[in-house]
């Protein structure tokens, strides 16, 4: 058996917040980044990005993608197929 | 008039601060349903409320922070801020417009604008979540850099995704040329928009909120979206975009963008366009600013990126990083002709940590510099500092004079306009301002650049409509040379109602119709935003709103300050002092060719040609009959 799990490919991502927003969408078809699985946040001063990814992902059910990796253009979202 | 029935996009509330007071109250967003949002309805509450004889510094003054319709959705490259307020250089309209990562929060705090009057006693700043906003003490920012600032608000408020709009040192001084700096990076520049919130003892804002942007038709809009994502990566400029980010592509050394470089810059306080390929190498070939570039950085939801951010990890300026270095960036070092990479970067960096609007504060350096040359100011004058052409040394150090308004700092900083005043002796002749504002751009290479910042409301900037390379997009049928002065103001006039439009919405013109990627259009606007809204625009109506807009910059420009046809003239330098080198050697503005291309803009707009002044059967036809009576009060009407 595999699973289908969601990749951050840091060094791609460009901390644009759209991957977060797009979650919140999926969740409950609005926009706000604290419905979202996924979290960005900035440190401008140092030029570091962090992305996370909380349980409440489900891989986008019912979307022929996750909406994350599709809104991703930067390719930083990736879907890793995984054994289990 | 139309009255636009909302449905989605906007939060539909207004945040009003009253510093002076020690008050805030939220209401209702009653002028929506009129102007939609952002830069028009900023634009039309300060001409409604604004009194015509208030000034930049009285405490009626506003500064109005503005979201756009798209603003906090997924439309892609919805991330712009609209600061509009009084100018300070002029007592005009005042207008500023920043990308990043604040507005859509600001969205999710609850507000589509927030209006700011009065003066603090004491500096604060406001803190403003989910529907709510206080006035905080300040006094332990006040002093910092825009760095220091977000670095201490994000640990005592203990949320690194809070986002801020702060100033520096700059703002705190009353520099004229004072920029809002957003995302440590962005810098809000022109119209000195820092200037006046430092005036006004406001250190930063700081917003944060969960409140859920909703769309009227939430599936359509996302698709809607997606197509537009794509539209835009599909551009093959997108590509190099993303990798080198706008400066990196357009500022290389290769052949390619020889002609760009010399419709681009003003070298030697504008006395020049011509920079060699070599001196270009040194600024944006291998060994060139790029080599500092670490990573790039998006505004909030932008599939592009052009923002990067860099670290300088050895040499005398070892320690500087940060993000930002732009088009504009360059154009800076060239008008002292400083060609130093690393000087160049420590530049932009140190512009974003005073909170210093480097456009503006370039212009008068570079005037202080030709000052020297001419022997009008002396090494004693200007605190022993030796301001020959290229020499960063005195630049960055002139540059911290300013912005702290040190000794001979303190003579420049109310702009080139009032320096010259004091220094006379002729250099006002070369005192590069448009209605009384510094100017960087270039005037005399590309006519339509220079139409649009001559007569654009904000003053010599050249975000109303400016052109300089042939676009996929404008008024159909019309040709395109950028050197003639026949070509000119139809598209100028296109691009200047396309703008309005970005800006009501809060899309970013790299990605649509000014630069860089060139890729969503009007089309694309009024779809994202029926879907977003509910409502039902053409594209023609959304132009239209666009052209309204614009009226209302004009509007607040003629009834508070009287601007005439000769304000709309581009700086003497340009007709009389020939360009000194390079292929366009010799070259000034024809004075008569430049009046016929006004006349032509004047018709366009239906504005009176001998005052440019707008006529009362022009703003009826656009439904600005109460615009009309404004004007018709203090008697600059044409009936």
């Amino acid at each position: 058996m595999s699973t289908k799990i969601i990749k951050h490919i840091d060094d791609r991502c460009y901390a644009c917040k759209t991957c977060e927003l797009v979650c919140s969408f999926h969740h409950n078809k609005v926009f706000q980044p604290s419905k979202s699985s996924i979290s960005v946040e900035r440190d401008h001063l140092n030029g570091i990005w962090t992305w996370t990814l909380n349980d409440s992902c489900d891989n986008c059910e019912n979307e022929e993608e996750p909406l994350c990796v599709k809104f991703c253009l930067y390719n930083a979202i990736v879907i890793k197929e995984e054994e289990d | 008039m139309n009255r636009f029935k909302i449905k989605g996009g906007i939060t539909g509330k207004i945040l009003r601060v009253d510093l002076s007071a020690e008050k805030v109250r939220v209401e209702e967003n009653i002028y929506a349903e009129r102007w939609i949002a952002g830069r028009a309805l900023s634009s039309w509450i300060l001409l409604n409320e604004m009194d015509p004889t208030t000034k930049w510094s009285d405490p009626e003054n506003y500064l109005i922070f503005g979201a756009g319709a798209l603003i906090g959705t997924i439309a892609p490259a919805s991330c712009r801020t609209n600061i509009d307020t009084i100018n300070v250089f002029n007592n005009g309209k005042g207008s500023s417009n920043v990308g990043g990562h604040f507005s859509p929060e600001m969205k999710f705090a609850g507000f589509d604008q927030i209006i700011i009057k009065g003066k603090a006693e004491k500096p604060v700043y406001l803190f403003i979540s989910d529907g709510k906003a206080e006035i905080r003490d300040a006094s332990h920012l006040w002093g910092k850099s825009t760095y220091e600032t977000e670095d201490i608000l994000k640990k005592e408020l203990r949320d690194n995704k809070i986002e801020i709009a702060s100033i520096g040192p700059a703002g705190e001084n009353l520099v004229h040329g004072s920029a809002i700096i957003i995302d440590c990076g962005r810098a809000a520049g022109g119209s000195g928009v820092g200037c006046v919130m430092g005036d006004k003892k406001l250190k930063a804002i700081v917003v944060r909120g969960h409140n859920s942007v909703k769309v009227a038709h939430p599936e359509e809009f996302l698709q809607r979206a997606y197509e537009a994502y794509q539209k835009i990566i599909k551009r093959p400029t997108a590509k190099v975009f993303r990798k080198k980010t706008l400066a990196g592509m357009v500022y290389n050394d290769s052949e390619q963008f020889d002609d760009l470089w010399e419709m681009m810059h003003s070298i030697k306080n504008s006395q020049d366009v011509h920079w060699s390929r070599e001196q270009r190498s040194r600024i944006m070939g291998k060994e060139g600013v790029g080599k500092f570039f670490k990573k790039i950085q998006a505004c909030y939801a932008c599939p592009v990126g052009c923002q990067p951010y860099s670290e300088i990890n050895e040499g005398k300026f070892k320690g500087s990083k940060g993000l930002g270095y732009w088009i504009n960036s360059v154009m800076w070092s060239g008008k002292m002709d400083v060609t130093d990479p690393e000087a160049s970067l420590r530049y932009h960096l140190r512009a974003n940590q005073l909170g210093l609007d480097g456009d503006d504060s370039s212009v008068v350096m570079s005037w202080a510099f030709e000052a020297y040359e001419k022997g009008l100011l002396t090494k004693e004058d200007v605190d022993g500092l030796i301001l020959t052409w290229g020499n960063s040394d005195a630049m960055l150090e002139l540059q911290e004079k300013i912005a702290s308004r040190d000794g001979f700092g303190d003579f420049l900083a109310d702009g080139v306009v009032a320096a010259a005043k004091k220094l006379g002796k002729g250099s006002e002749k070369f005192a590069i301002n448009q209605k009384g504002q510094d100017t960087l751009d270039p005037y005399r290479v590309c006519k339509g650049w220079s139409l649009a910042c001559a007569t654009s409301p904000i003053a010599g900037r050249h975000m109303r409509g400016s052109i300089n390379i042939p676009i996929a997009f404008g008024p159909k049928g019309v040709k395109f040379n950028p050197y003639s002065y026949e070509d000119q103001p139809p598209i100028v006039f296109w691009e200047l109602r396309a703008k309005e439009i970005e800006d009501i919405t809060g899309i970013c013109v790299y990605v649509g119709t000014w630069s860089g990627v060139y890729a969503l259009e009007p089309s694309d606007y009024v779809e994202l935003t029926n879907l977003a809204l509910g409502i039902n625009l053409t594209e023609e109506d959304f132009m239209l709103l666009g052209q309204k807009g614009y009226n209302l910059e004009k509007a607040f420009n003629t009834i508070h300050v009287g601007f005439k046809r000769e304000d709309d003239l581009p700086h003497r330098r340009f007709f009389e002092d020939p360009i000194l080198s390079g292929p366009h050697k010799g070259e000034t503005l024809n004075k008569e060719k430049y009046n016929s291309m006004l006349d032509a803009f004047y018709e366009l707009h239906g504005w009176d040609k001998e005052t440019s002044w707008q006529t009362r059967k022009t703003l009826e036809s656009l439904g600005l009959s109460d615009v009309a009576e404004k004007l018709a009060e203090v008697g600059r009407l044409i009936e």
